[in-house]
C-alpha cells in the first residue's frame, strides 16, 4: 500500500469518523496482486470518497472515478494530492447514465458496484 | 442493459473487468483477537450475490473470461465499541440485539473483520464472421 491516508468509511457508504476502514490496505493489495495498474487507463465505478482512487492514480496513467453520491465525490476531490489532479477526472453520476466512450479503458474497476 | 454489460464496451479488446465484493461468512467482530459476535451481513450478500450472477451470466456468453480471484480479509477498525455500535444503527447490516450491550461496555479498540473476494475477469470478442464462414470464398 502506498502512503495514502485510510479515510473513515465503511463499505456500505455510510461515515464514521471513529473509524478507519482498511489503514492495512487489504483491499488495494488484494488488487495489485490479480492487476497492473502501472500506465493504465482506469474506470473506477463507484469510487465513493475516493480511498482507492488516490493510489489507483499513484500508479495508473489515468483514473476516471464516479459515484452517484455527490457528497462523497466532493470528499474524493478535495482529498485528492495536488500532484495526482492531473491524472484524475472525478463526475458524480451512476452507472446508468454515465456518458463513456467507448473502448477508452485499459481497467474498470467496480468497487462493491455491481 | 446492465450496467457491466454497458461498462464492459468502455474497455479496449482484452481490457481487464475487476469486481470487488463482499463474501460470505458473515463479519466478526474482535476486540484483541477475540471474536465477540458474529454480524448479520445478509444486505450486502443479496447484492453481491445478484452482482455475481451478472458476472457469470458474461462468462457464459463468452463475453469476459475469469482469470484470477483473491479472497482477503479486510478490517474496519473502531476507537470502541460504542462507535462500532452507532456506526451500525444505520445501514441493512445488523449487529445482534444481544451483543450490544457487550460491545457498548468496551473501552477500547474493536475490528470488525469481514471477507472479500476480488475476480479479475478480461473483455473477449467473439470472432467476427466473416463471409467465409456463409460458405463464399474470393475468386
Amino acid at each position: 500500500m502506498s502512503a495514502s491516508q485510510p479515510t473513515p468509511t465503511t463499505p456500505d457508504g455510510s461515515v464514521n469518523p471513529a473509524s478507519v476502514l482498511d489503514p492495512e490496505g487489504a483491499h488495494f493489495s488484494a488488487l495489485e496482486r490479480v492487476a497492473d495498474f502501472a500506465g493504465a487507463r482506469v474506470l473506477e465505478v463507484g469510487c465513493g470518497d475516493g480511498r482507492l482512487t488516490v493510489p489507483l492514480a499513484e500508479r495508473a496513467a489515468t483514473v476516471v472515478a464516479f459515484d452517484p453520491d455527490a457528497d462523497a465525490v466532493d470528499a474524493a476531490r478535495a482529498d485528492l494530492p495536488a500532484e495526482l489532479a492531473g491524472r484524475v477526472t472525478f463526475a458524480a453520476a451512476s452507472a446508468t447514465a454515465i456518458e463513456i466512450p467507448r473502448s477508452a479503458f485499459d481497467i474498470v474497476l467496480f468497487s462493491w458496484s455491481l | 442493459m446492465h450496467v457491466l454489460r454497458r461498462l464492459r464496451e468502455t474497455l479496449v479488446p482484452e481490457g481487464i473487468v475487476l469486481d470487488l465484493q463482499v463474501i460470505r461468512p458473515h463479519p466478526i467482530v474482535e476486540v484483541d483477537g477475540t471474536v465477540l459476535c458474529e454480524i448479520d451481513g445478509s444486505s450486502l450478500f443479496v447484492g453481491a450475490d445478484a452482482a455475481r450472477a451478472a458476472v457469470d451470466l458474461l462468462i457464459a456468453e463468452q463475453l469476459l473470461k475469469q482469470e484470477a480471484v483473491d479472497d482477503h480479509d479486510v478490517r474496519n477498525h473502531y476507537c470502541d465499541g460504542v462507535a462500532l455500535v452507532a456506526d451500525f444503527e444505520t445501514g441493512g447490516r445488523k449487529i445482534p440485539v444481544a451483543a450490544i450491550p457487550l460491545l457498548q461496555a468496551v473501552e477500547r479498540e474493536c475490528v470488525v473483520r469481514e471477507r472479500c473476494r476480488v475476480r479479475r475477469l478480461r473483455r473477449i470478442d467473439p470472432a467476427p464472421q466473416g463471409l467465409g464462414g456463409l460458405g463464399w470464398t474470393a475468386p
